[in-house]
C-alpha cells in the first residue's frame, strides 16, 4: 500500500465518493477486491474473483488535475511581439519566437504543483528551419524548373520520414522538462519505419480500411517510446473505438454532404433547372465545410479521451474527460473569432483550447510519482545531455 | 535578497521547498531542512523572463530550482548581469500599449509585404530569371498538363485558325519569336493558359466555342500573361506568401488545417486576380492596337459564363479571377447587335423551333452576328459592310427550301486586305435537318487565306432546314463568298451585284452527312457534293478539269516551284479493304530550299486518307521557289486523290503526264494525279487573268460547276 503525494492531498469531488481517503488499491495488481479501508472486513469470499487492475469507476483514486494558468492577454502580447519580430527579421527570429511561445504554454501548465519547462535551443531550431526552407525552395521553386529536383525532394522526404519523425519526437521530448527531469524518446528507427513507411502502404492496399488501426499504431509507437526517467509510458488502447470514432466522423461528413446534396437536388427538381443559383450553392458549400470541421474536431475529442484514458506512465494512469459537445462549441467559437478578427484572436483561441484541454486531463498516481528517477545515469552527465542535438527538427506531431 | 522556490536535483523526481538567498558576494544559498548549498551565481543559468511563467534556475550540477518570484530574480539580474536581448523582448511583451502598437505595425507590415513587397520582389526576380530556365519551366509544366489531359482532337484547320489569330495579333513578330501554341482536350473546360517560356495552351473546347475574333481576344489576354511573366511571378509569389503565412501562423503544419490554408488561399487568389486584371488590360490595349472590336472579349466571357454560377462581386475575394462584371468594364458589351434578327425571314417568320445542337447554340446567339443595321458603320475602315446574300434555291420537290437564319461575315484576311487582294471562294455544303452547316467543300478559291476565312464563317451559319413531306431533310447548297475591297481599301462583302445564284441539290434524307462505307452511297454523296470520285463515275478528262478549277489560285506563276520528286502516297490498307476512294487537300509550305514544311490535311473526304497523304507530301522535293530570282517560301495546297477501282481512268489521266508513274493493277497505289508543274504550265494564263477568270466563273454558270454539281442531282428526288 502506498499513499498519495503528501504535498497534494486529493480533494473530494462532486459526484465521486471515495471514503477510502488516502488509501489506494494495490500497486502490485494483486487480485483483491477494492475495499474501503476502515470498513468492517467483509466476510472472505471462498474464492476471491480475479479482478483487473483498478478500473476507472468512482471508487478509483482521484485524478490529479493538469492546471493551465495562461492568460489570453498575456499570450497575445507575447504572440504579437514575437510574430512582428519574426516578420521584421525576415523569419530569422522565428526560432526564438517559437521557443518563447512554447515555453509560455508549457510554463503555464501545472501538474502536482510543478510547471513544465521547455528548454529548446533556438539556434538549433533555426538550423532545422533553414534546412526546411532549403527543401521547401527546392520543392517549390527549383522543382518547377527541374521536376527531377521536386521528385527527389519528395523521394528524400519519404525515405527520410522515419528518421525525421524520430528526430522530431526526440527533440521535443528532450526539451520538455518536469521537475528538472527531461522526457526522453527511445529512438527506434525500425519501429518508425514500420509505422510511417510500411503501414501507410497497407492503408493504400486496404483502401483505407486500415487507417483507424494505423492511427492507433502510430499513437502506440509514439507513446510507448516515451520515457520520463526510469518510468515508461505505456499504451493499451483497444482498436475498436478508433474504428467507431472514424465511422461516426465519416457519418457526420456524409450527413453534411447528404443534406447539402438533397437541398440542391430538391431545388433543381422544383425549379427544373440544371444550375443551382448561388444562394443555394453557398450554404451547401458552407455546410460541407462545417461538416468537415465538425468531423475533424469530433474525431480529435473522441480519440483524445480514448487515447489518454489508456495511457499510463508506469502504473500512473491518465484520465481524460473531454466533453465532445463542449469541445465542439469551443472550436466553433474559436473558428468564428479567428475568421472575424482576421487571425488576431488566434492567441485567445490557443489559450482557451489549452485551458480546457488541461482541465480535461488528469493523472491518477498509483502511489507517489516522486520515486521516478533518472535511469542509469549519474549526476555528472546531466548537463546538456541528450539535448545536444544539432538540428532542431520539430513538426509538432 | 531572499526568496523561495522548489528544488529538484534532476536525478529523482522528488522536489522540496527551499529558501533562496542571494548574498552580496555573488553566491546563492539554497537551504532546506535536508539541504544546504552554496553556488556561485556566475555558474547559474537563469531562464528568461516570460510573462508570469515561473523562473527556472539551472544549477551547474543539473539541479533545477523553480520559483514564481519573478521580481526578485529580475532585481538580482538587473544588479549582476548586463541586460540581454531576451530582457528587451520581455519589456516589449509586457506593456499593452506596445502590444497595441505592435498590432498596428503588424497589420501594416503584413499588408505592405503582401500588397507591395512580394509583388515588387517577384516582378524583379522574374525579370532576372534567364529565358532558358523559363523555357524549362514551361516544358515541365506542359509535360505535367499533357499527362492530365488527352491530346487535342481538333482538326488541323482549327489549329491553324488559332495560329492565324496569333499572327494577326503579333504581325511584326518573327516566326521564331512567336509564342508556341499547344492544344489539349479539356472536356467541359473551354480555357486557355499561358505558361512560362512563351507557351499558350488552348483547349479544344475553347476553339469549338469561340469565333475567330474571340480567339484573338483570348490570345491577347494570354499574351498579356506572357508579357508580364505572370507564370514565373506566381510561382515566386505563392512560395513567398506561403512563407509569410507560415511565419505568422506558426509552423508549416498549420497549413494542413483551416486556419492556415484560408489566409494562404485568400492571398494567393488575390495575386491571381491582379494578374488577370493586368492581362485584361493588355488584351484591351492590344485589341485596340490591332483593330479588333473589344466586344469580342465580352461576347466570349458571356459564352464562358453561360450556365455557370457567378460568384458576384462580394465573393470574388475567394476566386482566382475578378468578377465578370468588373472585367467587362474594360470591354464594352455589344448591345444592339446582340438581338438576333433572322435573316431573310421576312416572308417566312421563323415559327418552327428547330432542334439545335447545344454546343452551337451559344455560339449562334452570342457570336459576331451582324444585321443589316450594322452596315452604317462603313466609315470605320475596319468594319465590313455586310449585305445579305440572297439564297434563292432551285429545289426539286421540296415543300420548303432552306432559309438562312443567321450568318457570320467572314473575316477579311489582314495580309490580303493590306495587299489589296480581292477574291472569291465557292463553297458547297450540306444543310442538315438541324439547320447546321456541314460537309463544307471548297469548289474553288482564289487564295488559301480566303478559303479558311470563308469556311470558318460558313461553319457558323444557321439555316431553317429544307422540308420535304413535312420532315426536315439534308439539302446540298452552294454559295460564292466574295472578298471585295471598297475604294478606301475597306473590305466589302457580298455585294448584291456580284451575287451568283447558288445551285442547290437535295440529298436523300436518309443519307448521313458522314460518309458511309457503302460504295453506292458514297458515289451519291460525292456527286451531290460536287466532289469527283475517281474510279467510280467521272472520266479522267472531267476529273482533270474539275481539279484544275478546284486548285488554289493563290500563287503567282512566277514563283511556283517545280517539283523534283513527288513520292506517291501509300494507299491505306484499311481504306483499300473497305473499297473506298477519296481525296485529301494537303496544305504545306515549300521553304526556300525546296523542302516541304508543316504539311497538314486541310480537309478530306475520309480521315483514313489524311495520314497517308500528308506523309507522302512531306517527302516531296521542289526546286527552290524564287520570286524575282530571290528564294522565297511559298504556301501550296494540293489535292491528293486516292482512286481504287477504275484503274483505266487513272491511267488515261496520266497519259499526258510523262512524269507520272503507273502502278500495276494488282498493286493499287494512289498518287497525285495532277502534278503541280504540269498543271500550272498547261494553264498558260497570266496571273491577272487567272484571277479574273475565277471571278468570271463565279458570275457565270461555268461548265465545270455544271459538271460537278449536276450529274447525280436528281438522285435524291
Amino acid at each position: 500500500m502506498s499513499t498519495f503525494d503528501p504535498v497534494h492531498p486529493q480533494q473530494p469531488r462532486a459526484g465521486e465518493n471515495d471514503p477510502a481517503g488516502p488509501l489506494l488499491p494495490h500497486a502490485d495488481h494483486s487480485p483483491q477486491p477494492v475495499t474501503p479501508a476502515g470498513a468492517a472486513p467483509i466476510p472472505p469470499v471462498t474464492e476471491p474473483p480475479l479482478l483487473p487492475p483498478p478500473p476507472a469507476i468512482p471508487a478509483a483514486p482521484l485524478p490529479e488535475p493538469f492546471i493551465f494558468h495562461g492568460k489570453a492577454a498575456e499570450y497575445f502580447r507575447i504572440w504579437i511581439v514575437n510574430t512582428l519580430l519574426t516578420l521584421l527579421t525576415v523569419g530569422v527570429f522565428s526560432a526564438w519566437a517559437k521557443v518563447r511561445k512554447r515555453r509560455y504554454l508549457r510554463g503555464c501548465t501545472e501538474l502536482l504543483g510543478h510547471r513544465f519547462d521547455y528548454r529548446a535551443n533556438p539556434r538549433r531550431i533555426l538550423v532545422g528551419n533553414i534546412i526546411m526552407l532549403v527543401l521547401f525552395l527546392g520543392y517549390s521553386v527549383f522543382g518547377v524548373v527541374y521536376p527531377a529536383v521536386r521528385y527527389s525532394v519528395i523521394g528524400l522526404g519519404v525515405v527520410m520520414l522515419p528518421w525525421i519523425v524520430v528526430r522530431s519526437l526526440t527533440f521535443n521530448a528532450n526539451n520538455t522538462v518536469y521537475r528538472g527531469m527531461r522526457f526522453r524518446f527511445k529512438q527506434s528507427l525500425g519501429g518508425s519505419t514500420l509505422v510511417f513507411l510500411l503501414e501507410p502502404i497497407l492503408i493504400a492496399l486496404t483502401l483505407g480500411i486500415y487507417y483507424p488501426k494505423w492511427v492507433r499504431s502510430k499513437r502506440n509507437y509514439i507513446v510507448e517510446n516515451h520515457r520520463l526517467g526510469d518510468a515508461y509510458f505505456r499504451f493499451n488502447a483497444s482498436t475498436g473505438p478508433f474504428y467507431a470514432g472514424y465511422l461516426l466522423a465519416g457519418a457526420m461528413l456524409f450527413g453534411a454532404v447528404l443534406i447539402a446534396g438533397i437541398g440542391i437536388a430538391a431545388y433543381l427538381a422544383i425549379t427544373k433547372t440544371t444550375q443551382a443559383p448561388l444562394f443555394i450553392l453557398i450554404p451547401s458549400m458552407v455546410l460541407y465545410g462545417l461538416g468537415i470541421f465538425t468531423a475533424r474536431q469530433f474525431i480529435y475529442a473522441w480519440l483524445f479521451n480514448h487515447i489518454w484514458n489508456h495511457t499510463r506512465i508506469d502504473e500512473h494512469r491518465f484520465t481524460a474527460r473531454l466533453k465532445i459537445g463542449r469541445w465542439l462549441g469551443l472550436q466553433f467559437t474559436n473558428l468564428g473569432a479567428i475568421l472575424i478578427s482576421a487571425g488576431l484572436l488566434y492567441p485567445w483561441a490557443v489559450i482557451r483550447t489549452q485551458r480546457y484541454t488541461a482541465a480535461s486531463l488528469g493523472l491518477v498516481p498509483a502511489g507517489s510519482i516522486d520515486t521516478i528517477s533518472r535511469f542509469g545515469e549519474t549526476k555528472g552527465s546531466a548537463v546538456g545531455d541528450t539535448a545536444a542535438e544539432f538540428i532542431g527538427l520539430d513538426f509538432g506531431l | 535578497m531572499i526568496t523561495h522556490g522548489k528544488y529538484s536535483d534532476g536525478i529523482i523526481l522528488t522536489s522540496f521547498p527551499v529558501r533562496l538567498e542571494f548574498t552580496d558576494d555573488g553566491r546563492l544559498l539554497v537551504q532546506s531542512p535536508d539541504l544546504a548549498l552554496s553556488v556561485s551565481t556566475k555558474e547559474i543559468r537563469f531562464s528568461d523572463r516570460l510573462g508570469n511563467v515561473p523562473r527556472f534556475l539551472y544549477l551547474p550540477d543539473g539541479a533545477t530550482i523553480e520559483t514564481r518570484d519573478n521580481d526578485t530574480i529580475d532585481a538580482f539580474l538587473a544588479l549582476h548581469r548586463s541586460a540581454q536581448g531576451s530582457h528587451l523582448i520581455h519589456i516589449l511583451e509586457k506593456h499593452s500599449r506596445i502590444a497595441a502598437a505592435a498590432t498596428l505595425l503588424f497589420i501594416v507590415v503584413v499588408s505592405c509585404t503582401l500588397y507591395y513587397g512580394l509583388p515588387w520582389m517577384s516582378f524583379r526576380l522574374a525579370q532576372k530569371v534567364p529565358p532558358s530556365v523559363e523555357k524549362q519551366i514551361g516544358r515541365a509544366t506542359l509535360l505535367a498538363m499533357s499527362r492530365h489531359f488527352s491530346a487535342t482532337g481538333t482538326h488541323a484547320r482549327d489549329r491553324k485558325r488559332v495560329q492565324s489569330q496569333l499572327q494577326r495579333l503579333l504581325p511584326d513578330r518573327a516566326d521564331a519569336a512567336m509564342p508556341r501554341l499547344e492544344f489539349l482536350s479539356m472536356p467541359g473546360s473551354p480555357n486557355a493558359f499561358a505558361l512560362p517560356g512563351d507557351i499558350i495552351i488552348v483547349s479544344d473546347e475553347l476553339i469549338n466555342l469561340a469565333t475567330d475574333d474571340e480567339i484573338a481576344a483570348v490570345l491577347a489576354h494570354e499574351l498579356g500573361h506572357l508579357e508580364k511573366s505572370h507564370g514565373l511571378q506566381s510561382i515566386l509569389r505563392s512560395s513567398a506568401a506561403l512563407l509569410v503565412v507560415t511565419a505568422v501562423t506558426g509552423d508549416l503544419s498549420t497549413l494542413t488545417n483551416f486556419a492556415g490554408t484560408l489566409p494562404f488561399m485568400l492571398v494567393n487568389n488575390g495575386y491571381s486576380r491582379s494578374f488577370e486584371e493586368e492581362a485584361d488590360q493588355h488584351a484591351h490595349d492590344l485589341m485596340i492596337a490591332r483593330g479588333i472590336d473589344l466586344k469580342h472579349f465580352s461576347t466570349l466571357m458571356r459564352k464562358l459564363n453561360a450556365g455557370q454560377p457567378q460568384l458576384g462581386r462580394a465573393l470574388s475575394y475567394f476566386s482566382t479571377h475578378p468578377a465578370t462584371e468588373d472585367r467587362l468594364k474594360l470591354f464594352p458589351a455589344p448591345s444592339e447587335e446582340r438581338e438576333e434578327t433572322p435573316v431573310g425571314s421576312a416572308e417566312k417568320p421563323d415559327t418552327s423551333p428547330l432542334p439545335k445542337t447545344p454546343e452551337r447554340t451559344p455560339a449562334e446567339e452570342d457570336g459576331t452576328f451582324e444585321s443589316q443595321e450594322a452596315g452604317n458603320a462603313a466609315a470605320d475602315p475596319l468594319t465590313i459592310e455586310l449585305i445579305e446574300p440572297e439564297f434563292t434555291y432551285r429545289i426539286i420537290s421540296t415543300d420548303q427550301k432552306p432559309v438562312p437564319r443567321s450568318f457570320f461575315r467572314p473575316n477579311y484576311p489582314e495580309d490580303l486586305r493590306l495587299a489589296k487582294v480581292e477574291g472569291t471562294v465557292i463553297l458547297d455544303f450540306i444543310i442538315d435537318p438541324d439547320g447546321n452547316v456541314s460537309s463544307i467543300e471548297v469548289i474553288r478559291s482564289t487564295h488559301i487565306d480566303f478559303t479558311s476565312a470563308a469556311i470558318r464563317a460558313l461553319e457558323a451559319w444557321k439555316f431553317q432546314p429544307g422540308v420535304r413531306d413535312g420532315k426536315p431533310v439534308h439539302i446540298g447548297a452552294r454559295v460564292p463568298i466574295e472578298f471585295k475591297l471598297g475604294a478606301q481599301g475597306q473590305p466589302l462583302n457580298w455585294n448584291k451585284t456580284d451575287y451568283h445564284p447558288p445551285q442547290t441539290t437535295e440529298i436523300k434524307s436518309s443519307a448521313d452527312t458522314d460518309f458511309s462505307t457503302d460504295p453506292v452511297q458514297i458515289i451519291q454523296q460525292a456527286n451531290t457534293l460536287g466532289m469527283p470520285q475517281l474510279g467510280y463515275t467521272a472520266d479522267a478528262a472531267t476529273l482533270r478539269r474539275i481539279n484544275q478549277q478546284r486548285a488554289s489560285f493563290h500563287l503567282e506563276k512566277a514563283i511556283y516551284p517545280k517539283p523534283i520528286a513527288q513520292t506517291p502516297p501509300v494507299y491505306p490498307m484499311s481504306m483499300r479493304r473497305a473499297n473506298l476512294g477519296g481525296e485529301v487537300m494537303v496544305d504545306f509550305v515549300v521553304d526556300e530550299e525546296g523542302h516541304v514544311q508543316t504539311a497538314y490535311a486541310a480537309r478530306s473526304t475520309h480521315r483514313g486518307f489524311e495520314e497517308a497523304a500528308v506523309e507522302a507530301v512531306q517527302q516531296w522535293k521542289f526546286e527552290s521557289p524564287r520570286k524575282d530570282g530571290i528564294p522565297v517560301a511559298v504556301r501550296i495546297s494540293v489535292p491528293i486523290v486516292f482512286a481504287l477501282n477504275d484503274y483505266e481512268a487513272v491511267k488515261a489521266s496520266l497519259d499526258k503526264n510523262p512524269s507520272g508513274t503507273v502502278y500495276p493493277r494488282d498493286e493499287p497505289r494512289a498518287r497525285d494525279l495532277y502534278p503541280m508543274a504540269d498543271f500550272i504550265e498547261n494553264l498558260d494564263i497570266p496571273a491577272k487573268e487567272l484571277k479574273s477568270d475565277v471571278n468570271d466563273a463565279c458570275k457565270s454558270d461555268s461548265p465545270v460547276i455544271k459538271e460537278s454539281g449536276t450529274p447525280n442531282s436528281e438522285d435524291g428526288t
